[in-house]
């Protein structure tokens, strides 16, 4: 595999500007979209509950999501990329789906996080994993809707609940004999730890902090490990 | 009081669902497209993008179907459109219920319950929407700057950009499992014995050269968790 990566070719520099020209149409139709019904309801309809209403209702969520707004894009833009943050955002479900999909792409064709060939293979895995999500959506949801849930046994039903430890359990496994970096591992679960039996065990109002403490602390502990390496790398190689 | 049901189930509200599953897939196919095209001139070959791909929606299949499931239940709150809507794009249950709940306690209503008229359904329905709309009109203005900030730090330092993805994707990873593992034993149980097929199925396909079945590994994986689960409740 080559390490220049990111190489500025005209072909890479043509890719990046329509992936930003796309991404973001897509997404702000995609906005558009979904304030479209609510107002239709308020203005064709008639059913406005009135500026009280709906000054109440936007304070509470912001106090709810604020940090999340802001902080949640940013902590997944580097597991993502800039593609796959335009696919996330728009499809959702990125811990559960859409990054479990890419990982497992990534190993199945072994390709780096952060390489170029990562990038691509996860933009195909999404892709491959939104195709699902519509289809499940469609054919479940608006087709099928109760009467699927009508005939499902209900051990299965339950069992279903579980999806979440299932997935993740596998992701991580995976993860971690992929890249065969104990150091962070071992790093990341420490922090892991501390913030799932330490800071929220004490604090649960940092709920919407406890994934980028996580992620911003085992990364910068990786690049100052990494940067020790490379140094003492380039000392070696010059003597 | 006036049923919210038919105002739920409107042809205009029909019509912006299926307008939002076009968008969804126009993205996806475009951006495959642009991977295929840029692939050629970085030397990837194009079989690897199909791998990938199916390996995506094979892993997707688990996850789609406990997602179908949950949102089913929420159609007799919001309807089938609004569902549709807000658990097919951006939406997480968990997200969408906060808000939700948000909104009829401005209201003094319950979900679904005595006073759940047109209104209340308007009113959640659209806190529903801004909840997930900041969220992309912050992905609309921040990620070409954070893309511009990372080639940066690629051409500065290109081991930096090698680095962080990989630990960040562990660092989440590790974050999740403890978070889901702090629930229950059942979780526990279901973590390591969809970890430990996991590692199983990597080294047969290791050792066999197997390559397919990295595509099936997290679907089978999550299978035998999921068969914990359900012989264990």
């Amino acid at each position: 595999m080559t390490t220049h990566t990111h190489t500025p070719t005209s072909a890479g520099a043509l890719f990046d500007q329509r992936i930003n020209r796309w991404g973001r149409l897509t997404i702000g139709l995609g906005l558009l979209i979904s304030l479209a019904g609510p107002i239709y309801l308020f203005t064709v309809e008639g059913l406005f509950p009135g500026w009280a209403v709906i000054g109440t209702s936007l304070f509470a969520i912001t106090t709810i999501f604020a940090v999340n707004w802001i902080v949640e894009p940013a902590t997944y833009f580097p597991m993502l990329g800039v593609a796959g943050t335009y696919q996330a955002w728009l499809v959702g479900n990125i811990s559960n789906k859409l990054l479990p999909a890419a990982i497992t792409a990534q190993v199945a064709t072994d390709a780096k996080p952060g390489t170029r060939k990562a990038e691509l293979v996860s933009i195909a895995a999404i892709s491959g994993a939104v195709i699902i999500h519509v289809t499940s959506l469609v054919l479940f949801v608006a087709v099928l809707g109760t009467w699927i849930v009508s005939i499902l046994p209900e051990r299965v039903e339950i069992a279903f609940g579980y999806i979440l430890p299932a997935i993740l359990g596998a992701v991580l496994v995976q993860l971690l004999m992929a890249l065969r970096d104990w150091f962070t591992t071992g790093i990341a679960l420490l922090l892991g730890g501390l913030v799932v039996f330490g800071l929220l065990a004490l604090v649960p109002g940092a709920a919407a902090f406890a994934l980028p403490i996580v992620v911003v602390g085992t990364v910068t502990a990786a690049i100052l490990r990494g940067r020790a390496k490379h140094r003492r790398a380039s000392t070696d190689s010059s003597q | 009081m006036t049923d919210f049901t038919q105002y739920a189930n409107s042809p205009a509200l029909w019509f912006l669902a299926a307008a939002v599953f076009a968008v969804i897939i126009v993205q996806a196919v475009l951006f495959y497209r642009f991977a295929r095209e840029v692939s050629a001139s970085e030397a990837i070959p194009r079989s690897e993008l199909v791998v990938a791909m199916r390996a995506g929606a094979i892993s997707a299949i688990g996850p789609s179907l406990a997602v179908a499931i949950v949102a089913i239940g929420l159609i007799p709150v919001f309807g089938t459109p609004a569902v549709l809507m807000r658990i097919g794009m951006v939406g997480s249950v968990p997200y969408e219920l906060a808000a939700a709940n948000a909104a009829s306690g401005a209201l003094g209503v319950e979900l679904g319950g005595e006073g759940y008229d047109g209104v209340a359904f308007a009113t959640v329905f659209f806190t529903m929407a801004v909840g997930a709309a900041v969220w992309m009109l912050s992905v609309l203005i921040g990620t070409k700057s954070m893309g511009t900030l990372s080639a940066k730090v690629q051409a500065w330092n290109p081991w930096v950009m090698q680095t962080v993805p990989g630990a960040a994707l562990i660092a989440a990873f590790s974050y999740l499992v403890l978070n889901s593992a702090k629930a229950n034993l059942l979780n526990i149980a279901v973590i390591v014995v969809s970890g430990l097929v996991m590692a199983l199925l990597l080294v047969v396909a290791e050792r066999k050269q197997l390559a397919r079945l990295r595509e099936w590994a997290l679907g089978i994986a999550m299978l035998a968790g999921l068969f914990v689960a359900a012989v264990a409740a």
